[in-house]
């Protein structure tokens, strides 16, 4: 099982993303969901970076590790900043607004909802573990069983 | 992994063409291209996509700048975009303020 611990800065993101590929790979994940995979944990990763720590806090860490089971792959981001649920933000505003007039905040954490199979965050001992997964296998093209919790807001 | 920009101007027309991993690492040389397109006021900014294979929030954020950027009267087109990259445009409603094309228009 992978698992890296990086400074949170950005340029840390490649690493992760090697990471992520890799699991992608030994996991036969389809080109479709290592994407989604990809940008899911860039979104969190650099979310926390940007917004977790901070950049008051160069010396912030952050654990990323990689597993499967014999349904899913995932991923899991473990930090120490202060507590906070990514899946718990709101919709961004002003979807349908022309762009010229578009505040371009949350829509990292808008496109993470739109593409992982699950997603869970705890915030246990001080740390913060944000997992997002793919199903390995699906029944069907279709099917995109166990999407968590945004499938109200689905369009 | 990794991105690069390359600008180009034609008459009015600036043409950025993007090659890569759209990322965050990415963004600021996007950013750096938009800037330079901008000093020569085109009337119309291409951002030539066919061989962009990943687009993140980051990149998003890089469609926005390059909309407020530039005049109002400027027309931003988006060329061979993928896709998965045009889903992401279209999820997020960009779809509405640029205009997609398969060729980089004459």
């Amino acid at each position: 099982m992978p698992t890296l611990t990086v400074s949170a800065v950005v340029e840390s993101l490649e690493p992760v993303t090697v990471l992520v590929q890799r699991l992608a790979a030994d996991a036969g994940l389809s080109p479709e969901a290592a994407y989604q995979l990809r940008l899911a944990t860039e979104e969190l990763f650099v979310n926390i970076v940007r917004h977790g720590y901070g950049p008051g806090r160069p010396d912030g860490r952050i654990v990323v590790e990689g597993g499967m089971s014999a349904e899913r792959a995932w991923v899991r981001l473990t930090d120490t900043a202060p507590p906070f649920d990514p899946f718990q933000a709101g919709t961004p505003t002003g979807l349908s607004r022309p762009l010229r007039d578009r505040k371009p905040g949350e829509l990292g954490l808008y496109l993470i909802r739109h593409a992982v199979d699950a997603a869970s965050h705890e915030y246990i001992g001080g740390s913060n573990r944000t997992t997002v997964a793919m199903w390995r296998a699906r029944p069907d093209e279709d099917g995109r069983i166990g999407h968590g919790r945004d499938d109200t807001d689905r369009q | 992994m990794g991105f690069t920009a390359t600008l180009s101007t034609r008459d009015e027309t600036a043409i950025i063409v993007l090659n890569g991993d759209l990322d965050a690492n990415g963004a600021p040389v996007l950013q750096e291209n938009v800037d330079r397109a901008a000093t020569h006021h085109p009337r119309r900014l291409v951002l030539e996509m066919s061989k962009l294979d990943y687009l993140s929030s980051a990149g998003l954020r890089q469609l926005i700048y390059a909309r407020q950027k530039m005049d109002d009267d400027v027309r931003v087109v988006l060329v061979g975009v993928s896709k998965r990259v045009a889903q992401t445009i279209r999820l997020v409603g960009f779809d509405q303020s640029v205009t997609f094309s398969d060729n980089v228009p004459e």
